[in-house]
């Protein structure tokens, strides 16, 4: 049993690899059983961070007329990342790493189920509470991606929405991947650290902030149906049978791929504030200034082992403009460094674990990659509303047959004026050609809404926010609408008449519907809103009467109570 | 004839590398100029210890979002930390550290966003 957690922990590592601390910065040498673990798969990448190149091969270039620039990419001070990844890549800071392996087998099964529960809980710990959902007052369907984008990313993987009997999980793409860069368990390549942490390209992160999902539950128990087969002899007038149901099942499915999202300034203090108030963000501060105090304790032969490399690194800028050999001679610097903090060469692999600059070093390096997964998080709460949406919907109503939309929304902000103009194309799953008039094509819409923003006086509440909105949908019909009937059972809300027994689909006239809206929302943008509309339609997709409705409602933000008592 | 008057401040700073510096006595401001997104001091993490004859000492600092001063006496060894936000992305965002006189003293990315001096007046 402690084999296989010593195997899961150095070779199926993903779950279990290195992850942010909170505990204060190293003070003395004593090791928890959790500091082992951790540096007994703390092997650095073979080559330095994709970053670490790039700003060694910028400032070489630049170096013949600042001399200085050198000296950056060799301090704990001013390149924390790069001069970290050139202590991690020590034979010192190895033979740690070998120390560390070395007492693994000392340590009791329990310490390891300890260890790993404690790691499983941080990686799966999810604050704050569900997103709430809007009434169904809207026609015009709005640019939702940036807004589910947020909620995502500050709740992990995805959200969860119950709607009457409906529970809808939604997300984007990049939920699950910035959740896990927050806890330190993946890390941006450009900056990956240690071997064994899994890494995902910031180009791709941002992609998969673009793209959003939302999966609808219909878990209504009378969407239920069991079926009974008889089995066996009766028993007289009793039969025994096995009875089998359907599962809950997916009503909708939708996809959205959001284009030309940029950064709200407005939301950038926020952002600033949660970030500033990060654990992640505390921890990385308090550990940074620690790996300082190394190296300002350690001056004197710093200072001495620092003169000799940047004689080193200035040969290799005259002697190779191209910069290969200084690259190559600054990744062979780390050894040097860590004996002039008090690493010595010939360290061995007990001391070398007991070191407290290794212990420094490695919860820097652990806590920044953690601090950068948390800040890229807090950055997606920064999105405005996308320029252009494509979604992409699969609906499974129930009663009727399953169709797919493929709808392009497009959003413009104005100063005071909003508008949304959207278009979809709705096709059936199936040919419904027994249906006359029906095949794959089951409708074309056009939806668009103008909403103007403006301040009201209230005599209680005084002056608040409202928008005031006018939206205008068509519905050109290619097919009638159809609805699933099983003999004996009929839809709920509908009672036929004259229907016979062997029917299995009805369907309604077909034509073209409109209809025009007009709402106003008092409080929009604050914790209460109150919608009022008015709507009218010159028929239903079922009926054909036109119909006038009044609707008011009441909506309250319970998220707005967490948000502002997080914030502090 | 009624124009203002541009005010110089003198430059204190002078670089040796590596994040060591030695400095005139006087007020020191330093801010942050962004160059790509946006960077803010961590207004609660952005310190400065006097460790004159290896003491750590806590100075009085003044520090916004953007902003960073505080008083150098001569004779004394300061270690000044600058933890440094950057949103929207801490892997493209990119800003400039600079002096009150205009000296650029470094440029803050994702390398360095825990940024650390030593100034020895």
């Amino acid at each position: 049993m402690k084999t296989l957690f010593l195997l899961a922990l150095l070779i199926i590592n993903g779950e279990f690899c290195l992850s942010a601390q909170t505990s204060q910065p190293v003070t003395s040498s004593t090791l928890s059983n959790g500091d082992v673990i951790e540096l007994a798969i703390a092997m650095s990448t073979k080559t330095p961070p994709p970053t670490c190149v790039a700003e060694l091969a910028k400032d070489f270039a630049s170096s013949r007329d600042n001399p200085q620039l050198l000296s950056k990419h060799l301090s704990l001070l001013t390149d924390k990342l790069c001069t970290t990844y050139l202590l991690l890549s020590t034979p010192q800071f190895q033979r740690a790493v070998a120390g560390a392996r070395a007492q693994l087998p000392i340590l009791t099964e329990n310490d390891l189920v300890k260890y790993a529960a404690k790691k499983l809980k941080a990686i799966a710990q999810q604050s704050g509470s569900g997103a709430g959902t809007e009434g169904s007052t809207n026609v015009t369907s709005k640019g939702l991606a940036s807004k589910v984008l947020s909620i995502a990313s500050e709740y992990g993987a995805l959200t969860e929405s119950v709607s009457g009997q409906t529970t809808t999980a939604s997300g984007t793409l990049a939920g699950v991947p910035l959740l896990l860069m927050g806890k330190g368990v993946l890390v941006d390549c450009a900056t990956k650290l240690f071997a064994i942490t899994p890494c995902l390209g910031h180009k791709a992160t941002q992609t998969l902030s673009q793209i959003s999902y939302s999966v609808s539950f219909d878990t209504n128990p009378n969407s239920t149906t069991a079926t009974g087969t008889a089995t066996g002899a009766a028993s007289g007038a009793a039969q025994p049978v096995t009875i089998s149901a359907s599962s809950h099942s997916i009503s909708a499915l939708s996809v959205k791929w959001a284009f030309g999202a940029k950064v709200d300034k407005t939301k950038l203090d926020t952002a600033f504030s949660n970030l500033q108030s990060d654990a992640a963000t505390t921890s990385n501060s308090d550990n940074a200034v620690a790996l300082e105090n190394l190296q300002i304790s350690n001056n004197g032969k710093y200072q001495q082992w620092l003169a000799a490399a940047k004689i080193t690194l200035a040969n290799d800028v005259t002697n190779d403009p191209s910069g290969v050999s200084a690259e190559q001679d600054w990744e062979k610097l780390g050894a040097g460094l860590a004996a002039a903090l008090g690493v010595a060469a010939n360290i061995t692999d007990q001391e070398a674990l007991q070191n407290r600059t290794i212990q420094t070093v490695l919860k820097f390096a652990v806590s920044y990659n953690a601090y950068l997964g948390t800040a890229e998080a807090a950055g997606e709460n920064t999105v405005s509303a996308p320029f252009f949406t494509i979604e992409y919907d699969v609906n499974r109503p129930a009663s009727q047959p399953s169709n797919s939309v493929i709808r392009g929304i497009y959003e413009k902000n104005f100063t005071q004026l909003d508008l949304t103009v959207n278009g979809a194309v709705s096709i059936y799953n199936s040919n419904q050609s027994s249906v006359p008039g029906a095949g794959y094509l089951r409708d074309v819409q056009f939806a668009t809404e103008l909403g103007h923003d403006f301040k009201v006086n209230l005599p209680l509440s005084g002056e608040v926010a409202a928008t005031l909105s006018g939206a205008f949908y068509f519905q050109y019909q290619s097919s009638p609408s159809i609805l699933n009937v099983t003999p004996g059972t009929p839809v709920d809300g509908v009672t036929f008449t004259g229907l016979p027994s062997t029917a299995t689909q009805v369907y309604a006239q077909k034509g073209n519907i409109e209809l025009g809206q007009i709402k106003l929302s008092i409080g929009s943008g604050s914790s209460v809103t109150v919608p009022l509309s008015v709507t009218y339609s010159n028929r239903t997709e079922l009926i054909t009467n036109p119909t006038w409705k009044a609707q008011i409602g009441v909506s309250y933000d319970f998220d707005s109570l967490f948000s502002n008592s997080s914030a502090k | 004839m009624g124009g203002q008057q541009q005010v110089v401040v003198p430059c204190l700073l002078t670089p040796s590398g590596g994040g060591y510096y030695s400095s005139k006595p006087g007020s020191l401001q330093l801010s942050i100029k962004d160059v790509q997104g946006t960077t803010q001091l961590n207004t609660t993490k952005s310190l400065v210890w006097d460790i004159t004859g290896g003491g750590q000492t806590a100075v009085n600092r003044t520090c916004t979002a953007t902003t960073f001063s505080f008083q150098i006496q001569a004779g004394h060894t300061y270690h000044v930390h600058l933890s440094c936000m950057q949103l929207p992305s801490p892997y493209s965002a990119q800003a400039q550290l600079l002096e009150a006189c205009g000296q650029k003293m470094d440029t803050i990315n994702v390398t360095n966003s825990e940024y650390g001096m030593v100034i020895t007046a």
